[in-house]
């Protein structure tokens, strides 16, 4: 074994994140001079990424750990301002029976839809966030959500980004009765969904930050 | 203005929280929380440790956005998730190799395209044709944050065997992430 063969043993530790401390001022020098090394780096790298991806959890346990709703919960309590978290905190049990619900609604949302019938197919990309989950179809965005009740002249309005744009185009309004929204697009670009509250019948850009944004 | 919030990079994302955006670290959340909450519990084998690595990984970076330095945010979270992790495990005494650096050429080393397919089925499948051996010192280095040496004494290997081994899977597992259409 060459001296610089040892050297990618290091690399592929590092990437690893099992360098002994010792180590890791050498490599990260080399790796500064190192076409080869630096290259190696970075495919290794990806493969470790994909090693962490392995065991990424999921929303409904139905591939892989499920995460608690109440986490985020949990989580967003801490961030949010202080008006906030004493709304939330107000109301535990009520956001545990949205959860529930939402659960039971995320299930009904595959059983109304024909295309959900076939799900070896992969079509349907499923991504939950706070308040509902998005699924996305070829042809079709489809929302189902438990957003919260909205003053009177305000909508929710869903805001679509393409790949490689700066800016959202404006999609459908809804009112926070609906719990079911779907809009029929074209999804191969999609790179983005977003709701913000507009006033009813919409905005041409959003006017507010989005209460619900989902990076496909 | 803290930019905008249609742009929707994660460097954008960690921008805004620098400015106390909820709805970004909100957006940052939803995102990663699964790949986070996934690998602590791995890490862990505790559901109770995982949400509390979860939120300790989450809150750190909206108390210090400026820790994320650019690159790749999917793999510089799971970096910290995995450390975190470690560090719970061992007691606060993980003591290898902290975290990803920020390196001059390795920032598209993983491009969206890249990681909008990392299916965690996928990747189990392809972790699934590397040889045990191989596999074995990878698994116990990254989820157990075992040394070189720990994992010789344990596998009753030389270490200079662990070291070559390692570095084979990780190219072995390179190769089949390929195979089945990863890059
Ligand atoms: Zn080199």
């Amino acid at each position: 074994m060459t001296p610089h063969d040892a050297m990618l043993e290091k690399v592929a530790a590092y990437a690893l994140g099992t360098l002994p401390v010792v180590d890791v001022a050498g490599v990260t020098e080399h790796l500064h001079g190192c076409d080869e090394c630096t290259t190696e780096y970075r495919e290794l790298l990806s493969a470790v990424t994909a090693l962490a991806y392995s065991v990424q959890a999921c929303e409904t346990g139905e591939e892989g750990p499920q995460v608690s709703p109440l986490l985020k919960e949990r989580i967003m309590q801490r961030v949010r301002p202080q008006n906030r978290i004493a709304k939330l905190r107000t109301r535990p049990l009520a956001a545990i029976a949205a959860c529930i619900a939402l659960a039971l609604l995320g299930v009904a949302a595959f059983a109304w839809h024909p295309w959900t019938t076939h799900p070896g197919t992969g079509i349907v990309r499923r991504y939950a966030f706070a308040d509902g989950v998005l699924y996305v179809k070829k042809d079709r965005i489809t929302i189902a959500q438990r957003l919260a009740p909205l003053p009177a002249g305000r909508v929710y309005q869903v805001w679509t980004l393409a790949r490689g744009a700066r800016r959202v185009s404006p999609s459908v309004t809804f009112p926070a009765t609906s719990s079911t929204v779907n809009v029929a697009m074209d999804t191969a670009t999609l790179a983005a969904v977003a709701i913000s509250v507009e006033p009813a019948g919409g905005s041409p850009q959003p006017t507010t930050k989005p209460v619900v944004f989902v990076r496909l | 203005m803290c930019g905008e919030w249609w742009r929707v990079d994660e460097a954008a994302l960690v921008e805004r929280i620098r400015c106390r955006d909820a709805a970004a670290f909100e957006a940052l959340y939803d995102q990663y929380h699964r790949l986070v909450y996934g690998i602590a519990l791995r890490v862990l084998s505790d559901v109770r440790g995982a949400e509390d690595v979860t939120q300790s990984v989450f809150l750190k970076i909206w108390s210090d956005p400026t820790a994320f330095r650019g690159g790749n945010f999917g793999a510089w979270i799971a970096r910290v998730a995995r450390n975190r992790g470690i560090d719970v495990l061992r007691g606060g005494a993980f003591v290898v190799q902290g975290e990803i650096p920020a390196m001059p050429s390795a920032q598209d080393a993983l491009d969206d395209y890249v990681m909008r397919k990392l299916e965690s089925r996928n990747v189990r499948s392809a972790l699934a044709r590397i040889p045990q051996e191989q596999r074995e010192p990878i698994e116990l280095g990254f989820f157990d944050g075992l040394s070189h040496d720990q994992i010789a004494r344990r596998s009753g290997v030389p270490l200079g065997t662990v070291k070559t081994r390692i570095r084979a899977g990780l190219r072995k597992l390179r190769a089949e992430l390929q195979e089945v259409g990863i890059r």
